[in-house]
């Protein structure tokens, strides 16, 4: 497979939300703002590189048999950093994102890219790989944040830190807030409509 | 050696591991701690008055009728005055669990605002209502004294000053009851704040008491009679000022018999009741045992309810107790089952002020009982 499939192919045809249905706890727990899908989506993203390329290169050393716990242990330090740093200087995201950093440790579709993909490939497809499937897992966080901010609240949030907010909020107050958006059924909704939408775009392209 | 390989491995990845977040970690610590600092910072701006101090670096700890412990954080002005406090508490639980809580008041004790710290679970859009500016503004302004007894959400008490938030009456049930417990504790714990209970004006010397019968030399020379035990000297001739902690003043009456000493009085302010501090004078035997209590008059706290602490029968349910009694508290038995004594209905928040006062004032004469020899 050449590189540029391995980077698309964690935004469409294996996607690990919209295909895999992996890591749904932040996914629907977090995504009720656009910029808290974004802000958990990039933590996501560097935990699954920096953990991807450690195991890629760790892998011919690691015992077969504790390679679980080598790779948790990876996946767990870099948590660690992300909730540490984020601490230090993105409070109110950290803030708004809670337990859910520190949960990505037992996110599925890290250890998954690391017992699947990284400890059996070089550095440089797993780069790829943990890019590829990183972005999927943003642009999934950010689109169902963006559309049930929208509906839910009137605005989409783009960032948002101290005094400092860039969102989109022309529309907001023209249209009754529905509050179910925010909820978690809300998330649910959504992410079942954006899964459809997603295999009937396969399906179109797979015939093409 | 291959058997010891994945010891190896996990153990070296391990340390690796661990050398690298203990940088990280000590990198950061700085950056989080000023992060956090802000963030209590800017949400001490938003519930007390402008402020010129560090709240935060002059915390003080008290404690809610519960018994639960609290931060208080004193705002003051460019000048060092008392300006208001914030308390952090806890609600009861709401909806989706206890909420986090920040209530400041002004320096008459008045809600200047309050922020639902993060943290909480309440549901987005209902409950979090509570923290739109239009709900909580139900409540600025307002003190336990003017709003006594409306501290109630309209949907439970008609006579409730507080409308709730339609869909959320557990929240806004919670952070009603929490405001004014805030309101409670403060009130409670006032006298702790450096400044923050102003110094009595000095009307003393001119006519604004003259009218009223009440002489307080008279009431002290009778009271002291009652709250000795039988003494021929004049202890209000010998009297012994010392200076306290706070810098206030407590006044010692030592009691003697054909020139023995047998016991002691001191006159001494309790700390704040409902409305403000009382004056009582509390006497006790050579065993530092309670021989009797007396509430000034002229204090303001309410008639009827408050100023039934005045009650002799109820003052003497002190006699004959001691500071470290076992097994009892130095606590209204509303407040603990092991109080000291009852308090009276109605009148719990000035009960429990006469019930420190007294405390307050055993400890004094403890302190000063060498001096009276």
């Amino acid at each position: 497979m050449s590189l540029g499939k391995e980077f698309t192919k964690g935004i469409f045809t294996e996607n690990p939300v919209l295909v895999f249905l992996l890591g749904l706890c932040p996914v629907l727990a977090v995504s009720t703002s656009a910029f808290n899908g974004l802000g958990m989506g990039v933590s996501a993203t560097f935990v699954l590189l920096g953990s991807n390329v450690v195991v890629s290169l760790l892998a011919p050393i690691i015992p077969r048999n504790v390679r679980i716990p080598c790779y948790i242990t990876v996946i767990a330090t870099f948590v660690t950093v992300v909730d540490l740093v984020l601490h230090a200087y993105a409070f109110q995201l950290w803030m708004n994102l809670g337990l859910f950093i520190p949960l990505i440790v037992v996110n599925c579709i890290i250890l998954g890219r690391a017992e699947a993909f990284a400890s059996k490939r070089g550095v440089l497809d797993s780069i790829v790989d943990a890019l590829g499937m990183g972005l999927g897992f943003t642009l999934v966080l950010f689109v169902l944040g963006a559309i049930r901010e929208f509906f839910g609240n009137g605005t989409i949030t783009i960032y948002q830190m101290g005094d400092t907010i860039v969102q989109f909020s022309a529309l907001e107050g023209k249209f009754a807030k529905t509050i179910l958006m925010i909820l978690p059924p809300g998330a649910f909704i959504t992410l079942g409509i954006l899964t459809a939408l997603n295999n009937i775009l396969q399906e179109k392209l797979g015939k093409a | 050696m291959k058997a010891a390989m994945p010891i190896i491995v996990l153990t070296v990845i391990a340390a690796v591991a661990a050398a690298i977040l203990s940088l990280v970690s000590t990198g950061t610590a700085a950056a989080r701690e000023a992060a956090d600092r802000n963030f209590k910072l800017a949400s001490l701006d938003e519930v007390l008055p402008e402020y010129a101090n560090e709240p935060d670096m002059e915390t003080i700890e008290a404690e809610t009728i519960g018994g639960k412990r609290v931060l208080l954080y004193p705002a003051r002005g460019p000048e060092g005055e008392y300006v208001g406090v914030a308390v952090e508490l806890n609600t009861m639980p709401a909806y989706g669990g206890v909420i986090g809580m920040l209530v400041g008041v002004d320096a008459e004790r008045r809600v200047n605002g309050f922020k639902i710290l993060p943290g909480h679970k309440e549901t987005p859009g209902l409950g979090t209502k509570v923290m739109e500016e239009g709900w909580k503004s139900q409540f600025y302004g307002q003190s336990l004294v003017d709003a006594r007894g409306t501290w109630k959400v309209r949907k439970d008490d008609p006579a409730g000053m507080i409308d709730e938030v339609t869909g959320a009456t557990i929240t806004s049930r919670a952070v009603t009851a929490t405001v004014e417990e805030a309101l409670m504790v403060i009130e409670s714990s006032i006298a702790s704040i450096p400044g923050a209970v102003p110094e009595p004006p000095p009307e003393q010397e001119g006519q604004a008491e003259e009218p009223s019968e009440f002489s307080a030399e008279g009431f002290r020379h009778e009271s002291l009679e009652h709250v000795l035990p039988a003494f021929d000297n004049h202890p209000d001739k010998n009297a012994l000022e010392v200076e306290l902690e706070d810098g206030k003043a407590a006044i010692l009456y030592p009691a003697r018999f054909e020139n023995e000493l047998v016991g002691v009085a001191v006159e001494i302010d309790t700390p704040p009741g409902y409305v403000g501090s009382l004056n009582i004078i509390v006497g006790v035997d050579l065993e530092r045992r309670v021989t009797g209590v007396r509430v000034f008059p002229g204090h303001e706290e309410t008639p009827g309810s408050g100023d039934l602490v005045e009650d002799v029968k109820w003052l003497d349910t002190f006699k004959g107790k001691t500071l470290g009694e076992e097994g009892k508290v130095w606590k209204c038995r509303g407040d603990d089952p092991d109080g000291i004594v009852d308090e009276i209905t109605g009148a719990t928040i000035t009960c429990r002020a006469v019930v420190e006062g007294v405390g307050f004032a055993l400890e004094v004469i403890e302190k000063n009982w060498d001096r009276l020899n």
